[in-house]
């Protein structure tokens, strides 16, 4: 299993540039308790039919990263630096004009909550086709209508023909989460970017909605950006893992290697929190204390004040994110002893 | 990798009966549905049955809409039940007066979900661990207040002094802690966790169940645990009940429910928790469809209309929870013929 999935990590490395590339993206934000820094120095990049998932609990700055990306962050408050390539372009830097070209057209989003991201006074179908009717001016209505009934199939809607025309209230939460990956796979995106898509729902239904994007992601080519705090989910799905915490990537690699021999104390941390079932009658090995608070940023490593390996220089110098092994990096001091543990 | 910290000590056997409940329902008329005739009812909670033995973790998980709140706020009587017992010794808590639920509810306490909501953010720490004694006159005589004021908050991670703070002062996990003091302040027999660390960052959930397993020990402790999260149940709970539509379909000993499960509802869910190893990654079994609605349940098997195991019988019959349900039992037509249920039957094999 876990040979194949480093396998086909490989294969789709050696084949395609990538179609995404961020460097050294940077989000900070005036507030009136002063600047805080949201997202620092993350780098990425991803190929086409890859899934790289991004790890992090409240705070991590998973989310604002993906913002950024998106255009989604108001300026002023938010200050962001650093480059997101989409081939070419750089759409931290490029006019508006050209942006606007890509975003919601070769990248796209999901968002976490389903039922609020819908306006509740369009019909479904009046929605999803708008998709066509912004960036493929043109497309005639009907048309636009008969391609929102083909991607309602393409996400599993039952009798889509019928319930084009119905209105968000009337689909559970898993089929308005349908309905929102439809609109964001309506103009066969390069990139699809999905945030915490199935923390609102429940477990069987996350895995209908798991599966669905994996399927849309082989059958079309286009590269998953995975947001999530379910290390479950992440290792289940992405071929590759960055984990966050603080702003900062704290480690990342192929999946598989991560979760088999993690490199960083935090995502040891984290994998011992989730109960496994030999963990029963045991005690959960915590993380002591609890994520940092953006304004309050401890000084070195942003985990040290909670990291059960921490030495005095964790305090003070900062860990930069060094390669530790093929395709792995870690930012921790003692990266190679807790790989090697 | 999963070297033993501390080894939690095996339950030897079960104890005592000390809640049993029997056939409680609760149910809603439906309104605010212009589709609706009159008369319709939300079956929130169907006939369950089950007990709570001393000292023991009884874990509740479904999905959402499945009951497992309803039944949690029924048991404490915080909304009233349709019909059942409650019979906590030979008291059955339905029958208690205000006056005398009033001064059951020392005995059963609850801690819920959200830490934000369930805290009143004007009142500090203190006022809102010291507000049931204030309740109960002689639950504890008032000099004694602010030396057990510290000493619960002590017990639950907090300092001796937060006591002067306001809510709003905490992350949500150190004020889960505050509602766990709280539910403790009374020495309650039964606390009903319900869905005590879902609104926690993953780190912090970890720290909130290693102290509602210690403070069990400490306080000899009954917990119903609700929670729609496998893991976190099969860690704490050493019995299981697993809810679908108000009803509990199956409900036996954690390695029964988790290493044997004999419902398809119940193979299904756990086959449908992503895991972080792949030794633990079950043959998915992908349901089709969500939970229908509990205001026009299927009839016969309420799971009929997902389960792939379903033939005609399901539609006419509804299942009985067959076997022992202080023990093992199953609401399945198929069960006996399928896995599971060949399973060695020992509720105290821990």
């Amino acid at each position: 299993m876990a040979m194949a999935d480093i396998a086909r990590t490989a294969a789709v490395a050696e084949v395609a540039a990538p179609v995404l590339r961020v460097t050294d993206l940077q989000v900070a934000f005036q507030t009136p308790h002063g600047r805080v820094s949201a997202v620092n120095g993350v780098s990425y990049e991803i190929r086409p039919g890859e899934t790289v998932g991004i790890l992090g609990e409240s705070g991590s700055g998973k989310s604002v990263s993906v913002g950024a990306i998106m255009g989604l962050l108001d300026s002023p408050p938010a200050e962001i630096g650093g480059h997101v390539y989409f081939r070419d372009t750089d759409l931290l830097n490029a006019p508006p004009a050209e942006t606007r070209r890509i975003r919601g057209d070769r990248v796209s989003m999901v968002f976490q909550d389903a039922v609020t991201a819908l306006n509740p006074g369009l019909t479904v179908g009046y929605q999803i086709s708008e998709m066509y009717r912004v960036h493929r001016p043109g497309t005639s209505k009907r048309d636009a209508l008969n391609k929102a009934v083909a991607l309602m199939d393409q996400v599993k809607i039952p009798s889509a023909r019928q319930r084009v025309r119905s209105y968000p209230y009337e689909f559970s939460g898993g089929m308005s989460q349908r309905i929102m990956i439809a609109m964001a796979i309506a103009l066969a995106p390069d990139v699809l970017i999905a945030d915490e898509p199935t923390t609102a729902l429940d477990v069987t239904v996350q895995a209908q909605i798991m599966q669905l994007l994996t399927e849309l992601r082989e059958q079309t080519g286009m590269a998953l950006i995975l947001i999530t705090h379910d290390i479950g989910v992440v290792a289940e799905t992405a071929d590759r893992v960055m984990v966050m915490y603080g702003g900062r990537v704290m480690e990342s690699g192929p999946t598989a290697e991560v979760v088999a021999r993690p490199a960083h104390p935090y995502t040891i941390g984290l994998m011992n929190s989730v109960p496994r079932a030999e963990m029963k009658h045991e005690k959960l090995r915590t993380i002591e204390g609890a994520p940092p608070v953006l304004t309050a940023m401890p000084s070195g490593c942003p985990f040290h004040p909670r990291c059960a390996k921490r030495q005095p220089e964790c305090s003070r110098d900062r860990p930069s994110l060094q390669s530790v092994a093929l395709g792995r990096e870690s930012a921790c001091h003692f990266a190679a002893e807790v790989l090697g543990a | 990798m999963p070297d033993v910290v501390a080894s939690a000590a095996p339950r030897a056997s079960l104890g005592e009966p000390l809640l049993q409940v029997r056939d409680v329902s609760k149910h809603y008329p439906a309104r605010g549905d212009a589709l609706l005739k009159a008369g319709g009812v939300v079956r929130a909670v169907d006939d369950v049955s089950f007990t709570l033995h001393r000292g023991e973790t009884l874990g509740i998980v479904g999905e959402s809409g499945c009951g497992k709140s309803t039944l949690a706020r029924v048991l404490l009587r915080l909304v009233e039940p349709t019909g059942g017992q409650a019979l906590f010794g030979d008291t059955d808590i339905f029958q208690l007066s205000r006056r005398e639920m009033r001064r059951h509810r020392r005995r059963m306490q609850i801690v819920f979900q959200d830490p934000f909501a369930s805290l009143n953010p004007r009142m500090t720490v203190a006022q809102i661990i010291r507000e049931p004694w204030a309740i109960f006159p002689d639950a504890l005589p008032r000099r004694e207040w602010s030396d057990r004021i510290a000493e619960l908050l002590t017990r639950v991670g907090l300092g001796p002094d937060d006591g002067h703070r306001y809510p709003h002062q905490f992350s949500g996990g150190q004020r889960q802690r505050i509602g766990i003091a709280r539910a403790l302040a009374l020495n309650p027999e039964i606390v009903v966790c319900d869905e005590p660390v879902s609104a926690l960052d993953v780190s912090i959930q970890a720290q909130v169940i290693n102290l509602l397993e210690e403070i069990q020990e400490e306080f000899g402790l009954s917990y119903i645990f609700i929670a729609h999260d496998l893991s976190v149940v099969r860690h704490i709970s050493d019995r299981v009940a697993v809810m679908y539509l108000g009803k509990i379909v199956e409900i036996g000993t954690w390695q029964q429910i988790y290493d044997h499960p004999a419902h398809p509802y119940t193979q299904a869910l756990l086959s449908a928790a992503p895991a972080i190893d792949p030794a633990e990654r079950r043959d998915r079994v992908i349901l089709q469809g969500e939970v229908p609605s509990p205001i026009n349940p299927p009839s016969g098997c309420r799971f009929r209309t997902r389960c792939h195991m379903a033939e005609a019988v399901c539609a006419n019959e509804a299942p009985e929870l067959s076997g022992d349900p202080t023990q093992r039992a199953v609401a399945c037509h198929f069960a006996d013929s399928d896995r599971g249920m060949d399973a060695p039957i020992q509720a105290n094999s821990a």
